[in-house]
């Protein structure tokens, strides 16, 4: 028995318990907010919406539509929030992507770009985005801060703004601080071959 | 031993302040010395910012507000 985004009680029932720190609470919320994106990706495409723009910032909107729409302000700590939300979403990303590895599904090669928007529309070959999550785990152990950046902007769709704001970091720290974890993912995706000096 | 992401962030972010060839080369040499690992580093890191492309670009942008469809 799921709850689903019409139903605003079984929500706000949700988004309280994720309030209060209930992890499995959190667990239940963020496939709502997947289905909301979903259906608001459909809309988008529907009514040809500007490609550049179809993919951003679903899961923002979602979880905005979902928490400001439909319940009082549940979250003391959006900051909290989001960070919980693309984790969550990370893993329903991964998950996703080793059950179509496993499957085999996506017959259609579709020239792989790793950019946000493809990555957000589940466009992305299974093994290009479980490779870009391997990376982003060893990053996030080098430089948490420019992991965070980054998980924020992926798998929980935020613009550099809003996940500059998320963490607390001045516009000229994350700058710097994106262009390197960009620079840093890329290298570590497509390592020079062969070797330089080492 | 490969250089702390701590020493590598500062000066690949300095560097792209420089423009690329003589002036960025001249602040690689001030600020890595005699150090080549972390030379290394900092060069792989720029070539692979000028090489990245459309990688994790695009994504939501500022102007969009929540809400709107």
């Amino acid at each position: 028995m799921s709850a689903t985004p019409d139903d605003p009680e079984e929500v706000a029932r949700i988004l309280n318990a994720v309030s209060r720190g209930d992890r499995r609470a959190a667990n239940e919320l963020l496939p709502l907010v997947y289905e909301e994106m979903k259906r608001l990706a459909k809309i988008r495409i529907a009514n040809d919406a500007d490609p550049s723009l179809q993919a951003t910032g679903l899961v923002h909107e979602a979880y905005l539509r979902l928490v400001v729409g439909k319940s009082e302000r549940a979250w003391n700590d959006q900051r909290h929030f989001l960070a919980a939300a693309a984790n969550t979403m990370r893993r329903i990303m991964i998950d996703r992507a080793r059950n179509r590895k496993r499957l085999k599904r996506g017959g259609g090669a579709k020239r792989e770009t790793l950019s946000l928007d493809d990555l957000f529309m589940d466009e992305t070959p299974a093994e290009d985005l479980l490779a870009l999550d391997e990376a982003i785990e060893k990053l996030s152990r080098e430089h948490a801060a420019a992991a965070d950046l980054v998980k924020l902007r992926v798998f929980a769709g935020l613009s550099h703004t809003e996940a500059a704001e998320s963490l607390g970091l001045p516009k000229r720290s994350a700058d710097r601080i994106w262009a390197y974890a960009r620079a840093w993912l890329f290298d570590a995706l497509n390592p020079p071959d062969p070797p330089e000096s080492r | 031993m490969k250089p702390s992401d701590a020493r590598v962030q500062p000066i690949f972010n300095d560097a792209l302040d420089y423009p690329a060839g003589d002036e960025r080369e001249n602040y690689l040499q001030k600020a890595c010395g005699s150090d080549a690992p972390l030379r290394a580093r900092v060069e792989a890191l720029l070539r692979a910012h000028e090489t990245a492309g459309s990688f994790l670009t695009g994504g939501r942008t500022d102007r969009e507000s929540p809400g709107d469809h």
